[in-house]
């Protein structure tokens, strides 16, 4: 039996059998690490301040206002770059390997942000071909039927996220152990061309936030995987040549009642369980196993395995929510190929026990 | 009907008189940047200047100028400044500190606030304030002036 489990937290896989089961554990952060909510007042808002007053006099009390003074809310574009698969075990001569990131709008202006990968000097090997894939419908699902290869993203709400995947080719020379480093960088399309003057959100100016103005490289080493900050080793996420037994990648997205991505209470996220079986995969009897988050409930019918539905009883079909967790069994896999799960939760209302 | 008449009257008086009064006494509200200038001797010194573009985060000071215009002294001046809900409290900004409220209604030292969220009370934090007050202990001569101010935080 070849089973796969992903656990929640920072906690690795558990697995059974002669298997590498690389957990990506940035990808799996627990659900209150998500939650950042945005209250930055959008660019725009004017904020007014008038003061009341009142005194007495020789012919009794007296009220007056004062004028009203009134404030612009200007625009912050600033933009974060997280990595949700550090390192990536590839094989040589191998196509439409990836690697996850995800784009936050930190301002507080709906903005879109410009993509480009680069790799970092002096690393191993030079993966080829490689294109940015945006998560365009936001299901934080890979479906080349809605997403697409793109090389800006959606225009994002305020602290609204997408997440991107970098697909490249690994050559066929690439030396077992060899390590590529690569770094997503974004920029906001506004600035593109160096512009000035009022081109934020309802015609207010543009200030640049933190990340996009620290770093090396006069300012344009902003929006990167680093931050800003001069790049290090932690930040990128990596290729790393080696025989790939499988692996399972997990990612999440959420939808918040309001159509954001705030994890709040009643918002849902959708979890993506990728499952990767590389040349040494003689993969039988495959089984993923999932727990579900404390704190979140399973939204009952959401299972599905490559975009088709399951039910949750055990019958018939491959998939069943049972124990507070779903479990798949994709039985035989082919060696070179890759299945992904989805399933949803929502997060319970504050104070419920669970 | 005559009682209703005496009342109306008695209301566009006051109608009447108020604008006269309330012209006497001037209350302006204005807001500035803080900003560190550095003079020729390196000593860095805080200046006001005009809040054109502020951004979410950047500190922003308003003052407030009662000027009492009319021949008699003003006693018992209170001075309100609801705080709009963009703005969070960052203190006094001079010598004489407000009062504040988290509901409105009742006024105190920020550290003499409690809030209570689900049947638990916690000491109100600068977040919660929503309304300042000024209760000035002396009369405000004729022709005399008062300025308050304080600091707010854009959220």
């Amino acid at each position: 039996m070849f089973r796969l489990h992903a656990l929640f937290a920072s906690r690795r896989t558990a697995l059974s059998g002669a298997v590498v089961c690389a957990l990506v554990s940035a990808g799996c952060a627990a659900i209150p690490a998500l939650a950042r909510a945005q209250t930055m007042t959008p660019a725009g808002t004017m904020i007014d301040n008038v003061a009341a007053m009142g005194f007495t006099d020789r012919d009794g009390p007296v009220s007056l206002a004062s004028n009203k003074v009134s404030l612009r809310v200007q625009e912050i574009v600033d933009v974060s770059v997280e990595t949700l698969t550090p390192e990536v075990e590839v094989e040589p001569d191998t196509h439409n390997q990836r690697l996850a990131f995800r784009i936050r709008n930190l301002g507080n202006g709906r903005q879109a942000f410009d993509l480009s990968v680069s790799e970092l000097q002096g690393d191993d090997f030079d993966p080829q071909f490689c294109s940015i894939i945006v998560d365009w419908d936001g299901d934080g699902v890979l479906d080349m039927t809605r997403d697409k290869v793109s090389n800006v993203t959606p225009e994002l709400a305020p602290g609204q996220a997408v997440i991107v995947w970098v697909s490249c080719s690994i050559p066929a020379g690439a030396v077992h152990g060899a390590l590529a480093r690569m770094l997503l960088r974004a920029w906001p399309s506004v600035l593109r061309n160096g512009m000035t003057g009022p081109v934020g959100n309802d015609g207010t100016f543009i200030v640049v936030g933190p990340n996009l103005r620290g770093g090396s490289g006069g300012g344009n080493n902003g929006g990167g995987t680093d931050g800003g900050a001069p790049p290090t080793l932690t930040t990128f996420a990596t290729f790393k040549v080696g025989q790939v037994n499988a692996q399972l990648i997990k990612t999440q997205t959420v939808l918040d009642v309001a159509g954001g991505s705030r994890a709040a209470p009643g918002s849902i996220v959708t979890y993506s369980l990728e499952a990767r079986f590389g040349v040494g995969a003689n993969a039988r009897q495959v089984k993923i196993s999932d727990a579900i988050p404390a704190g979140s409930t399973y939204v009952p019918g959401s299972l599905a395995v490559d975009g088709a539905a399951l039910t949750d009883a055990e019958d018939g079909d491959a998939g069943r929510f049972a124990g507070g967790g779903v479990e798949i069994a994709l039985g035989d896999v082919e060696a070179k190929s890759s299945r992904t799960v989805t399933f949803k939760v929502r997060i319970d209302p504050l104070g419920s026990s669970q | 009907m005559t009682k209703t008449l005496l009342l109306a009257l008695a209301a566009a008086g006051l109608l009447a008189h108020a604008p006269a009064r309330a012209a006497e006494a001037t209350l302006t509200s204005a807001v500035f940047k803080e900003v560190e200038t550095r003079g020729p001797d390196g000593r860095a010194t805080m200046a006001l200047k005009p809040a054109a573009r502020v951004t979410p985060g950047d500190q922003v000071v308003y003052v407030l100028t009662y000027r009492n215009g009319g021949e008699k002294p003003a006693e018992g001046v209170v001075v309100t400044n609801p705080l709009a809900q963009n703005l969070v409290y960052a203190g006094p900004a001079d010598m004489q500190p407000p009062l504040v409220s988290i509901d409105g209604r009742t006024f105190g030292p920020l550290a003499s606030l409690t809030k209570t969220s689900a049947g638990v009370a916690t000491k109100a934090v600068a977040a919660d304030v929503t309304t300042l007050r000024w209760t000035l202990a002396q009369p405000v001569p004729a022709g005399g002036e008062v300025r308050l101010s304080f600091r707010a935080r854009l959220k």
